[in-house]
């Protein structure tokens, strides 16, 4: 008799074990890495804080909302695309009623693959990044790079010249 | 997972409720142990319930198992099966198919003492599975939901895992056919991996990611 309490007390036990273990559906490790963004005055060089600022990204044919007229910002994470594209359309703008003011940045690289775990899956890594020529000097009138590769959200990879 | 789990506990009281019944004569285990002498004895069974679940899951899987009875209480047994299955789920499509194998030992906890065949019993097994893994589908987190997916070629892998086994043996109508049910909590070793990525899918050990896993088989045996 006692083997079958001894089995009513383990199968429940071995039931909730497996019943904690972990989802497959949570990234708790991180995927691929956005793209840390500070600003600058243009004039005298020196890091600055937006009143506003507001930042889409062009992925495919959708626009995709990074800020949306955010208050005294220093910095902005922005994705990159996970596309194979090698590259990433940034919009900028410091009005966000504005229609004409948008600054469009092109951020090329090359992306690498690392698998993460079973809840993120693969990441994306991005090395030699370059800018293209901004179109519409206004409201950004260039582009700093501090660092080529992103592979944390540690290190700011540009400087926006406001 | 939650239907199997299910399973699980109603294959488990049933047999557990099958046997709190019975009187059970007081016998000199130590006495039996010297008088045993081992006769070939082997049982073959089949898990049936899984080979009924064929027609209605992804998975397919044929599992048999074949024990001797080398001391009193000590059984040896294998298990040797085949499956078929996928994980198709967060962004994941991949399936396998492949052999496993499994040896170990079962010790019956409170065996009949007219039928020593008959009873509860508790072991361990070793279990490797040799595979083909297809991976169609592994996604990359894309902002705001946009993911995208990478796949990759057909390849060979294989894992290895330790298995427990709880079970129970019952008699069928005073013949040689007997039915076991059997819950098997089972932790993963080693696996090896493709691209170092971790396999959703293994033959004879279950899907997704967990290293544990438990497993069941509710077989109709027949003993030669």
């Amino acid at each position: 008799m006692k083997y079958i309490k001894f089995i009513f007390c383990f199968v429940p036990l071995l039931l909730a074990v497996v019943a904690c273990n972990q989802e497959d559906d949570i990234c708790t490790e991180g995927g691929s890495p956005k793209m840390k963004v500070k600003f600058k005055r243009a004039a005298d060089g020196k890091l600055a804080r937006m009143d506003s600022l507001t930042v889409r990204i062009l992925w495919g044919t959708d626009t995709l909302m990074v800020a949306n007229n955010s208050k005294a910002v220093d910095s902005v994470m922005i994705p990159l695309k996970v596309t194979g594209d090698g590259f990433t359309d940034i919009l900028v703008q410091t009005n966000p009623k504005s229609k004409t003011d948008i600054s469009k940045i092109k951020v090329k690289y090359t992306e690498s693959s690392e698998y993460v775990s079973p809840g993120c899956g693969i990441r994306k890594l991005y090395d030699n990044l370059t800018v293209s020529p901004i179109e519409g000097l206004n409201p950004v009138k260039s582009v700093d790079i501090n660092s080529n590769q992103i592979h944390n959200e540690v290190k700011t990879v540009l400087y926006f010249n406001f | 997972m939650k239907l199997r789990l299910f399973y699980t506990l109603i294959f488990s009281l049933f047999i557990s409720l099958s046997f709190a019944q019975e009187k059970k004569k007081i016998s000199s285990d130590t006495l039996a142990a010297k008088k045993w002498k081992y006769k070939p004895n082997v049982m073959i069974g089949v898990d049936v319930l899984h080979l009924g679940l064929m027609a209605f899951t992804d998975q397919k899987l044929f599992q048999a198992f074949a024990t001797s009875r080398i001391q009193p209480r000590l059984h040896l047994v294998a298990d040797v099966g085949y499956e078929k299955n996928k994980y198709d789920k967060n962004g994941y499509d991949v399936s396998a198919k492949g052999l496993f194998v499994k040896a170990g030992t079962l010790y019956m906890l409170s065996p009949d003492p007219e039928n020593k065949q008959n009873g509860f019993y508790a072991g361990g097994k070793v279990a490797a599975a040799f595979y083909q893994q297809e991976m169609r589908s592994i996604p990359t987190r894309g902002y705001q939901g946009h993911d995208s997916y990478a796949s990759f070629p057909t390849s060979s892998q294989s894992a290895y895992w330790l298995e427990g086994a709880i079970g129970g043996r019952v008699e069928l109508f005073h013949s040689n056919f007997y039915i076991d049910a059997q819950v098997q909590p089972k932790y993963m070793i080693y696996t090896t991996k493709q691209e170092n990525i971790t396999p959703m899918v293994i033959p004879g050990f279950g899907t997704d990611a967990n290293k544990f896993k438990l497993g069941f088989m509710w077989s109709v045996a027949y003993l030669f």
